[in-house]
């Protein structure tokens, strides 16, 4: 177990070198400097732009600033940002909290409803509760995220003014981003649950419990979901990334303060110590999702268990 | 004269795939006293899994349909059960056994609540009373350790010892009849004979009634006291064992007995196949379905669909011609 968890915090330190490699190649390959995009417009005559750069370090060669960038970061300092000059660990905390509290929130819902209407669509097969589970799914994937959360606006906050429309408040707030973000992650999860169950429910062992003369219900929850969540655990792990990702729309419609919101904003003035912190943090979180992920895996997986034992 | 605790009529099961309606089981009629052994023998494919699941709705519909018949379990009707009281008798009065140990036993669960689980929803008794009856199951089908055993998960159990949790678990509501779907077929021969062994011993202790399914007619012989064997969906031939050995009468069984090896006999002698392929099962049968593959057909057979006739005393089959065999000292 131990040896697991090792090794895959081992194997995601060249993931997480990797990804901020990336976002720093890009961001540096972008054209536009923070200098040029906040100090650019009043600029009084005189002001030595260079001097400026030279202040912030961004004249250095571009191994050199990533390097720094990392080994501060080992150290748990993500530098300053250009534009607040406050920390970046100080301003994305709010954001991070905030985020992950939406997409806690999300993949929460998700999991539920996903996996429900993927029960139910297994546990009745080929009939109309299966087509509407279907249906669900094909809706919630199709429609883009932000269409889906202006027209839930429009219903429940609008015309009905059961919900706030946005903002951050109490957990009434949550709701419609929470449920709007989860929409996509409800139809990936559902037809993964479906497809998986139906597998299992092939199975002879399947045959076995039915000739032991237990219901529907009991076979279906005892017997075959222990068996076929194995790629529904997969996928919530890959759903919780793109949750992540697609906090950015979420959060633009809902005016919800959170880390997306914070990036997108970072990335328009070009403030690289925050936007290479936050990707960083997400990348942290992500590598996390998917440790945990395997240490579920084993963990309800008797094979994986005793084999260790013994 | 002991009485009769099943009896099937005129069963008739279909597949509808999408080539077609596969005709698995076309008007298979059999019955079984207490304490009988009855052997259904027959190539794979031929129907005689279909027919014991087709009783108890084992199989899955759609695609499959049983179309026709009556199964009297006990004088009812167990095609006009409805779901849930064909679960009562699932595992309660019918224990069933299946051909591949490897797959048949869940592998996320141990194998003590696999076996207290038929015993929870079938009997009125508390979780402890059913783990201790757990282990005196394990300890009755010959598992070893039976109390330390029942924590394991089935990939810690080799294949004849899964079987025997198999066993464990038909037998666990003290069933009154035992249906044994090709047990043996899975395992190597040491652990097969182990295995028909225990049932054998379980049988005279528990006074069962079985039906075992095989394409093994050399397991029938020492395990069943009457036989029925089963061509393309039909039964062709039902008779007291020593009957079908002595006096088969039906050109498929015939052509069984003589595809067998014999020992001791002149080992130059070769084995004699059947000619020919089984039909396609997609064509509703007209006619015999061996037809084909029968030396010995007469006008007859080209004419009508044989139907089961009385040739000796509870000797019956579904043949035309009158075919006599001479077995050649043979000793099964």
């Amino acid at each position: 177990m131990l040896r697991i968890i090792v090794n895959r915090l081992l194997l995601a330190i060249p993931v997480l070198v990797g990804v901020t490699l990336l976002v720093f190649l890009i961001l540096h390959s972008v054209p536009g400097d923070p200098v040029a995009t906040f100090y650019g417009m009043d600029l009084a005559p005189g002001d030595d732009l260079e001097a400026m750069r030279n202040e912030l370090g961004l004249d250095r060669p571009l191994s050199a600033q990533y390097l720094d960038f990392l080994w501060q970061a080992v150290q748990g300092d993500l530098g300053n940002s250009i534009k607040t000059r406050r920390p970046v660990l100080q301003d994305l905390s709010q954001g991070v909290v905030n985020t992950a509290q939406l997409a806690m929130a999300s993949i929460f819902i998700a999991i539920v409803v996903g996996m429900s209407l993927g029960i139910l669509a297994a546990y009745k097969a080929y009939s109309i509760w299966d087509n509407i589970s279907l249906s669900v799914s094909l809706f919630g994937i199709s429609l883009p995220v932000f269409w889906i959360g202006l027209l839930l606006i429009w219903l429940m906050s609008v015309k009905l003014a059961l919900l706030p429309s946005g903002g951050k408040g109490d957990w009434r707030n949550l709701i419609l981003p929470a449920l709007t973000l989860s929409l996509a992650s409800i139809a990936v999860i559902s037809r993964v649950t479906r497809a998986s169950l139906l597998e299992i429910l092939n199975e002879d062992y399947i045959r076995t419990a039915r000739s032991k003369g237990l219901s529907g219900l009991v076979i279906m929850l005892r017997h075959t979901l222990p068996n076929g969540i194995f790629p529904v655990i997969t996928v919530v792990g890959l759903q919780f990334g793109y949750l992540l990702a697609g906090t950015v729309l979420v959060e633009t419609v809902f005016s919800w303060p959170g880390l997306g919101r914070y990036l997108v904003d970072a990335i328009k003035f070009r403030d690289y110590p925050v936007v290479q912190g936050g990707v960083l943090i997400v990348a942290v979180v992500f590598v996390v999702i998917n440790l945990l992920v395997d240490i579920l895996y084993y963990a309800l997986n008797p094979r994986l268990r005793t084999a260790e034992r013994g | 004269m002991s009485s009769r605790i099943l009896e099937v009529n005129d069963l008739v099961t279909r597949f509808h795939t999408q080539d077609g309606t596969v005709h698995a089981v076309n008007g298979v009629s059999f019955y079984l006293n207490e304490g009988d052994t009855l052997g259904i023998v027959g190539e794979s494919g031929c129907g005689k899994s279909v027919t014991v699941l087709s009783i108890l709705r084992l199989i899955p519909e759609p695609p499959a349909e049983v179309a026709r018949g009556e199964a009297l379990f006990d004088g009812q009707d167990l095609l006009r059960f409805s779901e849930r009281e064909l679960r009562k008798v699932r595992g309660g009065k019918i224990g069933l056994i299946f051909q591949d140990p490897m797959t048949s036993l869940n592998p996320v669960h141990t194998i003590g609540s696999q076996v207290s689980e038929v015993m929870r929803e079938h009997l009125d008794i508390s979780r402890e009373q059913a783990n201790r009856r757990v282990l005196e199951l394990l300890d009755t089908v010959g598992i070893p350790d039976a109390a330390q055993r029942a924590r394991d998960f089935p990939h810690q159990f080799s294949g004849g010892m899964r079987q025997r949790v198999m066993i464990a678990i038909a037998l666990a509501c003290n069933p009154r009849l035992l249906i044994a779907d090709e047990p043996t077929t899975a395992l190597d021969v040491t652990i097969q004979a182990q295995i028909i062994e225990q049932v054998k011993s379980l049988r005279e202790q528990f006074g069962m009634t079985v039906i075992w399914i095989t394409h093994d007619l050399g397991i029938v012989a020492g395990l069943a006291n009457r036989v029925i064997v089963m061509y393309a969906g039909f039964v062709v031939e039902h008779a007291a064992v020593a009957d079908l050995y002595a006096d088969p009468r039906h050109p498929y069984t015939i052509g069984l007995l003589q595809s067998l090896p014999n020992l001791g006999e002149d080992e130059d002698e070769r084995l004699v196949s059947i000619d020919g392929r089984p039909p396609d099962m997609l064509q509703e049968p007209s006619l015999c379905q061996f037809l084909p593959r029968c030396r010995y057909a007469i006008e007859r057979c080209r004419e009508e669909l044989p139907i089961l006739r009385e040739v000796g005393d509870g000797h019956q089959v579904a043949c035309w011609s009158d075919v006599r065999f001479e077995p050649q000292g043979q000793d099964l």
